[in-house]
């Protein structure tokens, strides 16, 4: 499995290459975004709004800037799958001696490594707009990261196995996606939120990772500090891993049976 | 020794989708049953083409034996093994019709070492081996161009590469001359019955009977749900008849 997952990952960073005004153009857009948000911070009166999370520059920069961690893991596998299935290299690729799933799943390397970079750029974008970084622990940092991006990643290999089988819609990730952007706390705590919904936000993993960015990157949270939310993005993955790695081949199962690998 | 290939009683069905899943997926099938009871060899090193009309399920069968659909009925093996299993997907090289199934934003060279790693080979395995394939179809001078830069001709001919890149003893094909010139066609047939593919068993759907002939001498017909033939190349004159329309 090492040689085809290094393949994959060389295979997707080439191709990323090869779109150079691409990456010109989503460096663009970051810097376009992080200075919206830097105005529109200046706006936002924190007494006035009764706004207690500090600087609303840091918490929306941040908040946008992990979203996109969340964007990547639900809508990679199912962008992919469509364009394998488009351009005819899905059969040659799930008809490989490897395992299907794993496969699938080294797609995600490439998305991983241009999203950090995504991040990277964003925080240091931030970081000229003034934006002020305090680094608590970076093993926790490490720690959040990996289990944000692989529950993410769980729920997007789950969702886009519906498109093995029906083809379009992906339906859930973007009910998904809008509904984290609502609820998880990225543009606004969801303590501000109805009582329902707010309770109903603790139910999804992305409020728990970006508490954890936030109070790791802007209030140097020590691990102790951030061990509640690494335990409750644990039990996301937890859930939604054996879920991801029995969805799949399930539906991989369906689609050779019914014929529809090669259909789109 | 083991068959190269071997198929007993095989049959595949496209099952009927669930009452309402037809609906939300936009279309509605009845059952279809593209061939049933299909028996036959192949011996290591022997070339059979295999025939029929269109809708008679050669790809669906070819598909079959790459272990991409699961027979409804019967066993498909490769050298002893099971279609299904890793083991016989490594036995298989499989000569795609689609050029579309590479990456055309990569070159020649990038393509068949991604390819050559997904069939497990080391990072330097799978280069040279997708430099001696290119060489056994002539398609060194084109290694380092983008796939897309390529020729109808030529993205075959890297298919053949492609499927050669891990040595295997069974090379399948589906139309391999489909979107070729009759001088394309021409050299393609002498790839495949020269140095390149020696000693391989050769499945070769094709729809042109002097292919057939002048690559094979064991013909499989497939059509009306059944093998119809499995024999010499059938003549000009007895084809009609033989192939007359899919079930």
């Amino acid at each position: 499995m090492l040689w085809p997952a290094r393949a994959i990952l060389l295979r997707d960073f080439r191709i990323a290459l090869s779109y150079r005004l691409n990456a010109v153009l989503t460096l663009a857009g970051t810097l376009f975004g992080v200075t919206l948000w830097y105005f529109l911070s200046r706006a936002v009166s924190p007494t006035s709004s009764g706004w207690d999370q500090g600087s609303y520059f840091g918490y929306v920069v941040l908040g946008t800037a992990f979203l996109g961690y969340v964007n990547m893991a639900l809508h990679t596998f199912g962008q992919k799958l469509k364009q394998d299935q488009l351009t005819g290299t899905l059969e040659v690729f799930l008809g490989s001696p490897g395992s299907p799933v794993l496969l699938v799943a080294a797609s995600l390397l490439w998305d991983l490594v241009a999203q950090t970079l995504q991040v990277a750029a964003t925080v240091g974008i931030a970081l000229l707009f003034g934006l002020r970084l305090h680094l608590g622990s970076p093993l926790g940092l490490l720690l959040l990261l990996a289990l944000t991006v692989v529950t993410f990643a769980a729920l997007g290999l789950a969702a886009s196995s519906l498109l093995l089988v029906f083809k379009r819609g992906e339906p859930i990730t973007p009910f998904v996606g809008g509904l984290f952007a609502l609820l998880g706390g990225v543009f606004f705590p969801p303590s501000v939120l109805p009582p329902l919904l707010a309770s109903l936000s603790r139910l999804l993993p992305l409020p728990y990772a970006l508490e954890g960015f936030r109070g790791l990157l802007l209030e140097e949270w020590t691990l102790r500090q951030v061990l509640p939310d690494l335990g409750a993005l644990a039990l996301f993955c937890a859930v939604l891993l054996p879920t991801a790695f029995v969805a799949f081949p399930l539906c991989l199962r369906v689609a050779r049976r019914y014929g529809l690998l090669s259909t789109y | 020794m083991s068959d190269a290939l071997q198929l007993q009683g095989v049959a595949f069905s496209y099952p009927a989708f669930p009452q309402g899943v037809g609906w939300l997926m936009g279309r509605a099938r009845p059952p279809v049953t593209p061939f049933a009871g299909v028996s036959f060899a192949v011996a290591p090193g022997e070339r059979v083409c295999l025939m029929g009309p269109n809708g008679s399920g050669k790809s669906t069968l070819l598909r079959l034996i790459l272990g991409y659909l699961p027979p409804s009925e019967g066993t498909s093996r490769v050298l002893g093994h099971d279609s299904r299993e890793g083991v016989a997907r490594r036995l298989v090289g499989m000569v795609h019709p689609d050029e579309r199934s590479f990456y055309w934003r990569l070159t020649v060279r990038e393509n068949l070492a991604f390819f050559g790693a997904l069939w497990g080979l080391a990072p330097a395995d799978s280069a040279r081996r997708a430099a001696e394939s290119a060489e056994a179809v002539e398609l060194s001078p084109w290694l380092d161009r983008p796939f897309s830069d390529l020729s109808t001709g030529t993205r075959q001919r890297a298919a053949i590469a492609r499927a050669l890149l891990h040595d295997p003893p069974v090379l399948l094909m589906d139309e391999p001359t489909r979107s070729l010139d009759p001088l394309s066609a021409a050299r393609f047939r002498e790839w495949l019955t020269g140095p390149a593919c020696a000693g391989k068993a050769l499945l070769v759907a094709t729809h042109n009977p002097e292919e057939a002939r002048l690559l094979a001498g064991r013909c499989l017909v497939l059509g009306r749900g059944r093998l119809l033939h499995d024999g010499p190349p059938p003549s000009d004159a007895a084809l009609p008849s033989l192939m007359g329309g899919a079930p």
